[in-house]
C-alpha cells in the first residue's frame, strides 16, 4: 500500500501535529492485558500485516515530512543531538546501506537505489533530495553516512560498540527521546545507559537483555515496544529542553486532558550490522492524543485500567505522576466496570 | 535456521594438510561479515550432516566470494574430513550467516596477533581490515614448514616487517614474554591457534600483568569424544540417545530439535540449555560456576552414562 | 536524600583495597603530597618500579607530564589515582586518552568536590557537596542526579523545578 504523505505539521509551538483515521487504526496500542509490568518482551522483527507498522523494516507514515522538518530544526538549535565516536564510521555505512536498501524496496514510490560497485545512487522523492555517492568515503556526501541517512528517517537511532561483553552507545542521532540524553549517555554501556529506568534493574531485566543482544545475529533483527506519556504532541522531549517544556506537565486539567494528553509509544527495532559487528537501536516514536485514542473503545477501557493500576515508582519514572489522575478519571468513562461501580 | 546458499568456485591445496576453499552465492551478493567473523558450513557426512564453523579468510570488504581454509585432522570425526574428501567444485552447501565471536577491538591503538598453524585463519580477515584502515599491528606466525603454514608467502608480499615467522621444522620458536613484554599502553592481544598455544599465551600475558580485557582468543576446539547418555525433552518427553561420537547438540539438530547455536565450542552462550535433572560433564567456558547447576552447553558438554539427562526442551 | 539510596548502575564506585590482578610497574598520582604517602601506605612493601607525580607540585606542568609518563609506559602498568571526584576523573580521562583501561586504574576518593554536566547547556562546573547548583552557564537551577558519565567525568544537572527554571520565585 502506498504511503500518503501529510503536508508539514508541527510538533512544537503550535502543535498542528494530528493523526488521520488511518494513522489510528495502525498506532501500535502497547499493552496486551490490562496491567503493565516492565519486562524485556523482545520478539523477533518478522514482516507483519500489510498496511500495519510492522509490515516493513522501517515504517515511514503520514508523518514523515513533519518528523523530518523537526529533526532539522532540532539539529540547527542543538548539535550535540547527533554524535558519532571516530570507531563508529564503518557502522553509520552499515546503517545507510540497511535503510537505503530497505526503504527503496518497500516505498518504490518515494525513495529509490541504484548501485554499481561503489557509486550509489540515491534519490529520495519524498524530501526531493537526488545524491549521487561512493560508498565507503564520506566526503562524497554532505554529512558523515550516519548524519545523512537518518536527516532522511523517523525515529532515533543509536549505533552500539560491541566489546567487553557490553554495547557502547558511541555513536546516534537522537532528536526526539523520551527524557534521556545522548550528549549525556554517549560512551555509556549498556547497563549504564540504563541505569535510571527503576525496578527493571533488580529484576536483572537488563543482564537478560544485554546477553541476547550480544548474540543478536545478521539478518535477525528484533523489536520491543516501550511507552510513556506526552503533554502536547510533543516529540522532542529531551532533558536538554526539559526547563523549557517540563511546566506543560502542569497544564493537564479535566477540561483540555483529551486534547493535550497523548500516549507515547516506541518501536524499538535492534538489528546487527555486518561490516561493524555494531548494533543499531532505532526507536520510533508514535503519538496519539486521547482524544485520538478513544475512538477505539477497547483502547480507552484498557488505557484506563493500565493507568490506575500502574505502581508509583514507574510512574513518577515515567513523568506522569502530574496528570495521572485526572487522566484516570476522564478515561473512566470508557470502562464499563468503572462507571458501573460510580453509578451504584 | 535461515542459511545462505553457496557453490563451490574453487578449492586449492595449499599444504598437504590445507585446502582453501572459495564459496560463491547461488544467487546476489553475500552478506558483509566483519574480521574475525566464522561461518558455520553443513558438510555432508555419510546420511548425517556435519556443522563445522571455519573462520572467514576473505577480504570483508569482498561480497562477491566467502573463502576458508581447512585442516584435515586425522582424528577429526568427520568434518573436516568430509570437507577434504567429500566436497567438489561445483557442489552446493548451505552456511549459516556469518557471527563473529572474535571482533577487533575498537579501542585498540596497536593490535598484537599470535597464529599457530591454521589458526592463521581469523588473522587474514584481520590484516585485510586493519591494512585497510592504517591501523597499527604485528602478526606472530608459528607453523611447521610445508605441512601448516599455509598463507606465509602471501603475508610476507603484504605485510613486510608487521609479520613475524616462527617455522618449527628450522627450529624456530615464538618468545612469547619478549613478544608481550614491551607493549605499550593500549595494545591488545588476539591469539588463535592449538589449545597449548593460547594457554601459553594467556599465561604470559597475565603474569605480565596484562588484564583480561586485553586479551582475546578463539579456539577452534572440535567437540571432544565421550561415553554414550542419552536426555529427555521434558516439554515434549522424547528421549533422545547421544552417541559417544556426537555431540549433544549434533544430535538433538539431527533429532529435529530447533535450538539457536553460534561457536559451537562452547564460548559464545547461544545453545545455552536449562536442564531440570541430571548430571552434566560441563567443558564449556561460558556458563559461571553459579549456573552451571542449571544450564548446559549442548554445543561441547554431555551427560553421563548412568541416568538420562532431563533437558527444558 | 542519602548518596547510597539513590545510587544507580553508573553511579561510581570507588576502590578501597588494591587489585589483585599482577602488575609490573605502579604510577601513582594524587592532587596533594599527603595523599602519595597514603597511597604508599596502602601499597604492599615490595621493589616494583614505581613514579608517582602530585598535581600541587607539579603545577602547570601536571598534565605534560602526566602525558608523557603514559606515553612510555608498557603493559603491565597499574595506575593508582588519589584525590577528589573532579580531580579523579581528570586523571582517568588523560589516561584513557593514552590507551589504559578501567582495570588498570584505582581511583581513591578524598574530599567532596565533584563536577556536575549541565544537561541543558553542556557547561561543567566543579560543585562541593550537595544536591543542587545553579548552572554558571546558563543559570538554570540544576538538581544533580547519580546518573553520572565516565566519558564527561560528571554528575548529570537537570532542571530542578521546570516551573520556576532560574529559580526566580524562590
Amino acid at each position: 500500500m502506498a504511503v500518503t504523505l501529510n503536508p508539514v505539521q508541527t510538533y512544537r509551538d503550535d502543535f498542528t501535529f494530528r493523526n488521520s483515521p488511518e494513522a489510528i487504526r495502525r498506532f501500535p496500542f502497547p499493552f496486551d492485558r490490562d496491567e503493565y509490568m516492565y519486562s524485556v518482551n523482545i520478539e523477533p522483527a518478522t514482516p507483519g500485516e500489510p498496511g500495519s507498522i510492522y509490515e516493513h523494516m522501517f515504517d515511514v507514515d503520514e508523518h514523515y515530512r513533519t518528523e523530518m522538518v523537526e529533526r532539522a530544526k532540532v539539529l540547527e538549535e542543538d548539535p550535540r543531538r547527533c554524535l558519532l565516536m571516530p570507531h563508529m564510521e564503518q557502522a553509520g555505512w552499515d546503517l545507510l546501506e540497511l535503510i537505503m536498501t530497505n526503504l527503496s524496496h518497500d516505498y518504490p514510490e518515494l525513495f529509490s537505489l541504484s548501485r554499481d560497485g561503489d557509486r550509489w545512487h540515491w534519490r529520495n522523492q519524498a524530501l526531493d533530495i537526488d545524491q549521487t555517492f561512493t560508498f565507503g568515503d564520506a566526503s562524497t556526501l554532505p554529512q558523515e553516512p550516519m548524519e545523512y541517512i537518518t536527516r532522511q528517517m523517523q525515529g532515533d537511532f543509536c549505533l552500539l560498540d560491541q566489546r567487553d561483553g557490553d554495547l557502547f552507545m558511541d555513536a546516534g542521532m537522537v532528536t526526539g527521546p523520551a527524557d534521556w540524553s545522548m550528549a549525556f549517555d554517549a560512551g555509556m554501556g549498556f547497563k549504564e545507559w540504563h541505569a535510571p529506568v527503576p525496578v527493571a534493574h533488580e529484576l536483572g531485566v537488563f543482564e537478560r537483555a544485554l546477553s541476547f543482544l550480544l548474540n543478536l545475529q545478521i539478518g535477525h533483527p528484533v523489536r520491543r515496544l516501550n511507552w510513556t506519556m506526552t503533554v502536547n504532541p510533543r516529540l522532542d522531549t529531551s532533558p536538554e529542553t526539559f526547563h523549557r517544556w517540563g511546566y506543560e506537565n502542569g497544564i493537564v486539567t479535566p477540561e483540555n486532558v483529551a486534547q493535550v494528553l497523548n500516549l507515547r509509544v516506541e518501536l524499538q527495532l535492534l538489528a546487527r550490522l555486518p561490516r561493524s559487528n555494531a548494533i543499531v537501536f532505532s526507536i520510533r516514536t508514535y503519538l496519539i492524543s486521547l482524544e485520538e485514542l478513544v475512538t477505539n473503545r477497547d483502547w480507552a477501557c484498557r488505557l484506563h485500567r493500565v493507568l490506575r493500576d500502574l505502581p508509583e515508582e514507574l510512574s513518577d519514572y515515567k513523568g506522569l505522576s502530574d496528570y495521572r489522575q485526572t487522566a484516570v478519571d476522564w478515561l473512566a468513562q470508557f470502562d464499563p466496570e468503572a462507571s458501573a461501580s460510580r453509578a451504584g | 535456521m535461515q542459511t545462505l546458499s553457496v557453490k563451490v568456485a574453487d578449492i586449492r591445496q595449499i599444504t598437504p594438510l590445507i585446502r582453501e576453499f572459495t564459496f560463491v552465492p547461488t544467487s546476489g551478493e553475500l552478506p558483509g561479515f566483519s574480521a574475525g567473523s566464522h561461518v558455520v558450513v553443513e558438510v555432508p557426512a555419510g546420511e548425517r550432516k556435519q556443522r563445522n564453523p571455519y573462520s572467514l579468510l576473505s577480504d570483508p570488504r569482498d561480497r562477491t566470494q566467502y573463502r576458508i581454509a581447512v585442516r584435515r585432522l586425522d582424528e577429526s570425526r568427520g568434518g573436516s574430513q568430509a570437507m577434504h574428501a567429500n566436497v567438489d567444485v561445483g557442489d552446493h552447501l548451505e552456511l549459516a550467516s556469518p557471527r563473529n565471536f572474535f571482533p577487533l577491538h575498537s579501542q585498540a591503538r596497536h593490535h598484537v596477533l599470535i597464529a599457530g598453524g591454521i589458526g592463521i585463519t581469523p588473522f587474514m580477515s584481520y590484516v585485510a581490515e586493519l591494512q585497510a584502515h592504517g591501523a597499527s599491528f604485528e602478526l606472530h606466525y608459528a607453523y611447521r614448514g610445508g605441512l601448516t603454514g599455509a598463507f606465509v608467502e602471501h603475508l610476507r608480499e603484504r605485510l613486510g616487517a608487521k609479520l613475524h615467522t616462527y617455522d618449527s621444522e628450522a627450529g624456530e620458536k615464538v618468545d612469547i614474554a619478549t613478544v608481550l613484554r614491551e607493549q605499550r599502553l593500549g595494545a591488545h592481544l588476539y591469539t588463535c591457534g592449538p589449545a597449548s598455544l593460547l594457554e601459553a599465551v594467556r599465561e604470559q600475558a597475565s603474569a605480565l600483568g596484562w588484564p583480561a580485557g586485553r586479551v582475546h582468543w578463539e579456539e577452534f576446539a572440535a567437540p571432544e569424544p565421550g561415553v554414550p547418555f542419552s536426555v529427555e525433552l521434558a516439554k515434549s518427553g522424547r528421549r533422545i540417545d547421544v552417541p559417544g561420537d556426537r555431540s549433544l547438540l549434533e544430535t538433538l539438530e539431527d533429532a529435529g530439535v530447533d535450538i539457536d547455536s553460534g561457536c559451537r565450542g562452547g564460548v559464545c552462550g547461544a545453545c545455552k540449555t536449562r536442564y531440570v535433572e541430571g548430571q552434566v560433564e560441563h567443558r564449556d567456558e561460558f556458563l559461571a560456576e553459579d549456573e552451571r547447576g542449571t544450564y548446559v552447553m549442548p554445543c561441547v558438554s554431555r551427560g553421563c552414562a548412568e541416568r538420562p539427562l532431563l533437558l527444558d526442551l | 536524600m542519602s548518596e547510597a539510596s539513590d545510587a544507580m548502575y553508573s553511579t561510581p564506585v570507588y576502590a578501597e583495597g588494591l587489585p589483585n590482578a599482577p602488575v609490573t610497574r605502579r604510577f601513582l598520582v594524587c592532587q596533594v603530597p599527603q595523599q602519595l604517602t597514603d597511597l604508599r601506605q596502602q601499597l604492599p612493601a615490595d621493589d616494583l618500579p614505581s613514579e608517582s607525580l602530585s598535581a600541587a607540585e607539579a603545577g602547570d606542568a601536571f598534565e605534560a607530564r602526566l602525558t608523557a609518563l603514559l606515553q612510555e609506559a608498557t603493559i603491565g602498568t597499574h595506575l593508582y589515582v588519589r584525590g577528589d571526584e573532579s580531580f579523579l576523573w581528570h586523571v582517568r580521562a588523560a589516561a584513557y586518552q593514552q590507551g589504559l583501561m578501567d582495570d588498570e586504574i584505582s581511583l581513591f576518593r578524598t574530599g567532596d568536590r565533584r563536577n556536575v554536566y549541565c544537561v541543558h547547556c553542556s557547561h561543567m562546573q566543579d560543585v562541593g557537596p550537595g544536591d543542587e547548583t545553579t548552572c554558571g552557564g546558563c543559570g538554570v537551577v540544576l538538581t544533580i542526579r547519580t546518573h553520572f558519565s565516565k566519558r564527561l567525568g560528571a554528575y548529570q544537572g537537570v532542571c530542578l523545578d521546570p516551573d520556576d527554571p532560574y529559580g526566580e520565585a524562590r
